[in-house]
């Protein structure tokens, strides 16, 4: 076992705090929820939702600004929540030797991925045009 | 204080001793919450398409597996949105005790049962 004496408790937590990724956990928890309730309230009051209604719902000012709020919420919480998962499950007592490299592998991939989503969210709603992705 | 609690028993040990419908409450929680995750590409993307032109925007919501996706992506979000406002609670020292906790987790499931068939009607049909 190796004494960590770094003054941090994990490198690959979001904020370097426990306290404080709990904190950010629960805005950002409380953000999603507001986020979600909003999209639910307008797809209840718009029976059969067409492209004009969706498209000048969301690309207007507020929702813009609530979708960016909302994307750095779910980048915080998906960070949080992932390393909460991996640093319980991925551990030497569960799987053995290895697991410190394979948590820490499967840590860089999520906080690249979430690096990823954050930028492409973030062009959804700021970028200069909505063109469509090919499937 | 040194406590001699194992805490490294494997996963599915731990589920087979505790069966309360807290502890089930409480990992499906994070197994929503990892769905979720592993989802957001897939919503991020027809996020964009509905946005990006009329055509785009019937061509992603007439496809039904699209469909069937985006209902576990909402499934899920109701299951993690019902027990996220119970785990609140919980911070906030309501419904902590077995008693109370039993019952809580027991109400979110009927919530979330409700949401999540509901939301298979609406977001299929």
């Amino acid at each position: 076992m190796i004494k960590n004496n770094s003054g941090i408790k994990s490198a690959t937590g979001l904020t370097g705090s426990g306290s404080r990724d709990w904190i950010v956990q629960r805005i950002s928890a409380v953000v999603l929820a507001v986020y979600s309730v909003v999209l639910l309230g307008f797809f209840l009051t718009h029976g059969n939702v067409t492209f004009i209604e969706w498209s000048s719902f969301m690309t207007s000012l507020p929702m813009r600004l609530f979708s960016l709020v909302a994307v750095l919420a779910l980048a915080g919480h998906a960070w949080v929540g992932m390393w909460t998962v991996f640093t319980d499950y991925i551990t030497s007592g569960k799987m053995g030797e290895s697991a410190p490299k394979l948590r820490l592998v499967l840590q860089t991939l999520m906080i690249i991925a979430i690096l990823v989503f954050l930028f492409w969210g973030i062009m959804i709603f700021w970028g200069t045009g909505f063109s469509a992705v090919a499937v | 204080m040194k406590s001699n609690r194992p805490i490294d028993l494997p996963l599915s040990q731990v589920i087979s001793v505790n069966r309360s419908p807290i502890a089930i409450a409480s990992i499906l929680h994070r197994i929503s919450g990892i769905i979720l995750f592993l989802l957001i590409p897939v919503m991020l993307w027809l996020l964009q398409n509905s946005l990006a032109s009329p055509e785009s925007f019937e061509t992603v919501f007439d496809n039904v597996l699209v469909r069937f996706i985006a209902w576990i992506f909402v499934a899920s979000i109701a299951y993690h949105f019902v027990m996220g406002i119970k785990h609140l609670i919980a911070d906030m020292g309501k419904t902590e005790e077995l008693k109370s906790g039993r019952t809580a987790a027991m109400v979110s499931f009927v919530i979330s049962a409700i949401l999540i068939v509901a939301s298979f009607v609406w977001v299929m049909f």
